[in-house]
C-alpha cells in the first residue's frame, strides 16, 4: 500500500476514535425519547 | 444516528473521495462536518427541542409568518421517502435474486450486470413519458416495506427508537463482514490506494470543495424536516450539542469504513477483470446495482451469500432513514398541526407514500426518480437549508437558542456558532447549489428529458414550486391542534 494511503488511514482513524471517545465521555445528561 | 447513516454513506462518499484527491478530500469533508454539518444539525435538533414541535411548528414558534419554511422541507421529505423506499424494494429483489445468483457468475455475467438491472429489474423504457407497464414484483416489495414501516411507526417515537437500535447495529455488523471479505480479496490494496492516496493539489479546486460540502449537506439528513421532530422528542434536559456531534462523527466514521468495503471490492473486480480501478469505479445506483453485483459474480466462493449480505446491508441502512423521513419529516409535523390520532396519520402517509412510489415502479420509474431526486434532494434540501439558517440567523436571535442548548450541555457553543449559522452554512449551501446545480441546469436542460412542453430543468422548478405553494396553503390553515 502507498505511504500516503497508510498515513490517511492512521490520521483519520485517530480523529474518529478520539472524537467519538470525547463525545461519549460527555454523555450523561439525559437524551431519553418521549412521545 | 440511524437516520443520518444511510445509502449515501456507501454509494456516494467512497466514489467522491476517490474522484477528488483521496485523503485531501477527507480533510475538506471533515472541515465541512465541523463548520457546516454539525452547526446545522444543532440548529435543527435545537429548534425542535426548544419549541417541542416538528419543523413547521418550530418556525411558527419564531413567528407565524415563517411556518411555510417548515412545511417546504416536509414536501422534500415526502418525495424522498417515496422513491427511497423504491430503491429499497429493488434491493429486496436483489436479495431474492442473490439466492440463485440470477444474474450469473463468472466474467461474462460480471460484464452484463447492467442488462440485469436495466432489463430484468427495471425493464427500463425509452423516456419519462413512455411509462410502459408496472414492475409488479417491485410494487409488491414496496407494499411490504410500507406495511412494515406502518407497523413500526404507528405507535410513535418510542417504538422507532427501539427498532433503530437494531437497524443501526445490523447494517454496521454486515458492513464489517463485507469489509473483511473485501480486504481479503486479491487486488484489495490497489483499490484502497485509489480511495485514500492523497492528491493535495485537489484542495485548491472548487470541484473538491463542492464534493465535500455537498456530501456533508446530503449525508446528515438535515434539510428534510425530520431532525426538528426528532429534537422535539427529546426531554428538556437532553444534551443536543453532544448528540449532534456524536451523530456527525459516527456518520463520517461509517462513511470512512464503508469506503474500505467498497474500494477493496472494486480493487478485486478490477484485478479479476484485468482492468484499471477507474474503469470499474462508480457511485449511486450504478455502484449498488451494476458494479457490486459484477464483483459478487467474480468472487471465488459464496457469491450468493455475499449478495444477500450486501443487499440486506443496503435495506437496513435505508430503513431507518425511511422511518426518519416518513415519521419525523411528514407524520409528526402533520400530527402537530392538525392533532388527531397518530396511527391515522401514519396510515394516511404510508398509503399516499406507497401510491406516490408506484410511479417509480413503472418502466419509466428510473427517469422520474432521477428528476424528483434532483429537485428535492438537491435543490429542495439546499434552498430550504440556506433559508432556515438565514431566518434563524438574521430574523431571529440565534443566541436565544444557543443559551437554551448550552444550559444542558457540557460542550458550550460560543458566539462563533451564531456566525456559522448566519454566514458560513448558508454561503456553503448556496455555493453547492450554484456550482453543482444552477451552473449546469440553467444553461442545459437537466437530463435531456422532455415531458410535454417541459424539459428536465422545467420539471425541477415545477416540483419545487408545487411544494412552496402547498407550504403557504398549509400555513394559512388555522387548526385546533395549533392553538393548543
Amino acid at each position: 500500500m502507498e505511504t500516503g494511503a497508510i498515513i490517511t488511514i492512521i490520521v483519520f482513524a485517530l480523529i474518529f476514535v478520539s472524537g467519538l471517545t470525547f463525545c461519549f465521555m460527555q454523555v450523561g445528561k439525559g437524551g431519553k425519547w418521549e412521545d | 444516528m440511524g437516520s443520518a447513516i444511510g445509502l449515501g454513506n456507501v454509494w456516494r462518499f467512497p466514489y467522491l473521495a476517490y474522484e477528488n484527491g483521496g485523503g485531501a478530500f477527507l480533510v475538506a469533508w471533515m472541515v465541512g462536518l465541523l463548520v457546516l454539518g454539525i452547526p446545522w444539525l444543532i440548529l435543527e435538533f435545537g429548534m425542535g427541542k426548544m419549541f417541542q414541535k416538528g419543523a413547521p411548528g418550530a418556525f411558527a414558534g419564531i413567528n407565524k409568518r415563517w411556518e411555510w419554511l417548515g412545511w417546504w422541507p416536509v414536501w422534500t421529505a415526502f418525495l424522498i421517502v417515496a422513491y427511497y423506499t423504491v430503491v429499497m424494494a429493488w434491493a429486496f429483489r436483489y436479495v431474492i435474486s442473490s439466492f440463485s445468483m440470477q444474474w450469473g457468475t463468472g466474467e461474462a455475467a460480471a460484464q452484463s450486470t447492467g442488462d440485469f438491472f436495466y432489463g430484468t429489474i427495471l425493464n427500463l423504457s425509452s423516456g419519462p413519458t413512455d411509462i410502459g407497464g408496472m414492475q409488479w414484483l417491485t410494487l409488491g416489495m414496496l407494499a411490504i416495506l410500507w406495511i412494515g414501516m406502518f407497523i413500526i411507526m404507528f405507535k410513535g417515537a418510542n417504538v422507532i427508537g427501539k427498532v433503530a437500535i437494531w437497524t443501526v447495529a445490523i447494517p454496521w455488523t454486515l458492513l464489517m463482514v463485507l469489509l473483511v471479505r473485501g480486504l481479503t480479496l486479491p487486488g484489495a490494496v490497489e483499490g484502497l490506494n485509489y480511495y485514500l492516496n492523497p492528491d493535495w493539489s485537489a484542495l485548491a479546486t472548487g470541484k473538491l470543495w463542492f464534493a465535500a460540502l455537498s456530501q456533508i449537506a446530503f449525508t446528515l439528513s438535515v434539510g428534510m424536516a425530520g431532525m426538528y421532530a426528532y429534537g422535539s422528542f427529546l426531554t428538556r434536559k437532553s444534551d443536543v450539542n453532544n448528540n449532534a456531534m456524536i451523530t456527525g462523527f459516527a456518520n463520517n466514521a461509517t462513511s470512512f469504513l464503508a469506503g474500505f468495503a467498497v474500494f477493496s471490492t472494486l480493487g478485486f473486480l478490477a484485478t479479476s477483470l484485468s482492468v484499471a480501478v477507474p474503469d470499474v469505479a462508480a457511485s449511486g445506483l450504478g455502484l449498488a446495482f451494476v458494479t457490486f453485483p459484477a464483483a459478487i459474480s467474480m468472487m471465488p466462493a459464496a457469491n450468493g451469500f455475499i449478495g444477500v449480505l450486501f443487499f440486506l446491508t443496503l435495506i437496513f441502512l435505508g430503513i431507518d432513514s425511511a422511518f426518519f423521513l416518513a415519521h419525523g419529516g411528514v407524520i409528526a409535523p402533520l400530527n402537530d398541526k392538525f392533532g388527531g390520532k397518530l396511527w391515522k396519520w401514519t396510515a394516511g402517509v404510508c398509503t399516499v407514500g406507497f401510491l406516490a412510489g408506484a410511479i417509480f415502479c413503472t418502466n419509466a420509474g428510473l427517469y422520474w426518480l432521477d428528476i424528483v431526486d434532483r429537485a428535492v434532494s438537491f435543490y429542495g434540501l439546499l434552498i430550504t437549508g440556506a433559508l432556515s439558517c438565514i431566518v434563524v440567523g438574521w430574523f431571529w436571535k440565534p443566541e436565544i437558542l444557543r443559551n437554551e442548548l448550552n444550559a444542558t450541555s457540557d460542550v458550550k457553543l460560543g458566539a462563533w456558532w451564531d456566525w456559522l449559522i448566519k454566514l458560513v452554512v448558508p454561503i456553503g449551501l448556496v455555493f453547492v447549489m450554484i456550482y453543482g446545480g444552477f451552473a449546469e441546469d440553467i444553461p442545459n436542460a437537466y437530463g435531456d428529458y422532455q415531458i410535454g412542453p417541459f424539459n428536465g430543468s422545467h420539471m425541477l422548478w415545477i416540483i419545487l414550486i408545487v411544494g412552496l405553494i402547498l407550504s403557504f396553503v398549509l400555513q394559512s390553515i388555522r387548526t385546533k391542534g395549533e392553538e393548543s
